[in-house]
């Protein structure tokens, strides 16, 4: 049980009863998630539900070629995994996470969802309510296939800037890989350095060991007007930061 | 009141009791087409969760007249509108839909399920496995957003051959859909739809006229979609396990 985690410090995404809740947390593990596969350090596909409680993991689809082709990030209060349920559907599309910022998370096994469902009715209620948020983070994703290249990095970086609390800088630097950003938005790791490059000619950003800072933030956002913004715009996160 | 032969042919996501199901169909209407609803040709989806029973129709998220999005094909034994319910978190976002088949659907009120869930909370696990159901099946259509168009033409004619009961019966199967239709199935612009059309008619795979499309080989049109990954739905080996055996 993750002793330290109480049950008021996590987002519900409905109301549900304390027993349940106790119940649900009780059977959490407190993990960094992907340590634990030594085969494989990087990468895992969990089994199970995840409630990211700080960090940030990018979430991607690979075809049999493995070529990432969806890609997107998972942040604080974020509930993911609950589609991966089995039962009346055998075809879950097998989703992979990495994590770009050190991870702290609980984890919930679905062997352990199964079993609380029998007992509580209330599960799939929560199960209802916390894929429908993320149904939306997935939503924006896919809706991102329709767009550029540019765009699909732009709108990355901008996702990846609300996640900053804060910075000491004169501009914001984004601790992130060039390979990690390709599977924030479902593109190779020469694709976006082309585009970054790109970035770098018109002053939108500066390509730093590690990181890539934010030189000219409003332009970077402008990049983004077309794109459809039906689910979120991460651009009203970061307005909610300032 | 919903007939017994349609109650009977509801093929529900997930297993769930009777008292469930018959609390749900006792309350659920009928619709002949999607007409009956009082929409023209396109609106947004009713508010309740809609099981399609036969047709087809393009599914699109909209949130403004600026931000409208093509998402992908539904069909019969598609579930639609669970996520829907109760969505406090994204009041604006609406999901239109424009039959390319006319619709004939099951309606169960957003208000009647609200009173079963409160009585009945194995109604959650309905409303759970509909929405997700409804998320993999837009998600194949997004995968495919990364093969060409030409494949994403021939995707759309396999799922509506498969999931319409189109005949296979007969030397040269045909399905009635118009380019305009098929278009919209595939999410594509018309005048892109005719160039592929009349590529695949010139490589003899298919002819084109009157608002018909018939296909003169079927295995070689499938043959175009080698490679891609049937992750949730493959229409392609469904037409062509009813059309060998269909066959004359």
């Amino acid at each position: 049980m993750s002793t330290s985690i109480q049950i008021s410090t996590i987002q519900w995404p409905c109301e549900l009863s304390d027993e349940f809740k106790y119940d649900l947390l009780k059977c959490a593990k407190r993990r960094t998630l992907f340590e634990q596969n030594d085969s494989n350090p990087s990468y895992n596909r969990p089994k199970g539900l995840v409630y990211i409680l700080a960090g940030a993991a990018c979430f991607y689809f690979l075809d049999k070629n493995s070529r990432t082709i969806f890609g997107g990030l998972i942040s604080p209060r974020d509930w993911a995994g609950a589609a991966g349920m089995k039962g009346g559907y055998n075809h879950a599309p097998g989703i992979w996470m990495r994590p770009i910022q050190p991870l702290d998370c609980l984890f919930i096994g679905f062997d352990d969802v199964e079993r609380l469902s029998q007992s509580h009715l209330e599960m799939y209620k929560f199960l209802y309510f916390a894929n429908q948020e993320i149904q939306y983070k997935w939503g924006q994703v896919q809706l991102m296939l329709n767009h550029n290249k540019q765009q699909r990095v732009a709108y990355a970086l901008i996702e990846l800037l609300a996640l900053q609390k804060s910075y000491i800088d004169t501009y914001p630097r984004i601790p992130i890989s060039q390979h990690d950003l390709g599977l924030a938005c479902g593109l190779s790791r020469p694709r976006v350095n082309q585009v970054l490059q790109e970035f770098v000619r018109a002053g939108f950003i500066s390509l730093e060991r590690k990181y890539i800072g934010i030189v000219d933030q409003s332009r970077l956002e402008a990049e983004i007007d077309d794109v459809e913004l039906i689910f979120t715009d991460p651009r009203k996160r970061l307005r909610k930061l300032d | 009141m919903i007939p017994n032969d349609i109650r009977s042919s509801v093929v529900w996501p997930c297993i769930l009791s009777e008292g469930l199901t018959n609390a749900l169909l006792d309350k659920a209407q009928f619709f002949e087409s999607f007409n009956e609803m009082g929409y023209n040709k396109s609106g947004s989806v009713p508010k309740g969760v809609v099981y399609v029973l036969s047709g087809a129709t393009a599914v699109y998220f909209h949130s403004s007249p600026k931000d409208c999005s093509y998402v992908g094909l539904l069909a019969s034994t598609s579930w639609l509108g669970a996520s829907g319910f109760q969505d406090n978190l994204f009041q604006d976002l609406t999901i239109e839909y424009e039959p390319i088949v006319d619709l004939s659907f099951v309606l169960f009120n957003y208000s009647d399920i609200e009173d079963i869930c409160e009585r009945q909370p194995e109604c959650h696990k309905w409303l759970f496995s509909c929405s997700r159901q409804m998320s993999f099946n837009l998600f194949q259509f997004n995968f495919l957003q990364n093969y060409s168009v030409k494949q994403r033409i021939i995707y759309s004619l396999f799922y509506l051959l498969a999931k319409t009961q189109t005949p296979l019966k007969g030397s040269f199967p045909s399905l009635a859909v118009s380019q305009t239709v098929l278009a919209i199935a595939s999410g594509v612009g018309r005048p892109r739809v005719n160039q592929v059309i009349k590529g695949l008619s010139d490589e003899g795979l298919v002819s084109f006229e009157s608002r018909k499309t018939t296909f003169l080989d079927l295995e070689g049109l499938a043959q175009k979609l080698d490679g891609i990954e049937f992750t949730i739905y493959d229409p392609v080996s469904i037409v062509l396990t009813r059309y060998q055996k269909d066959k004359p």
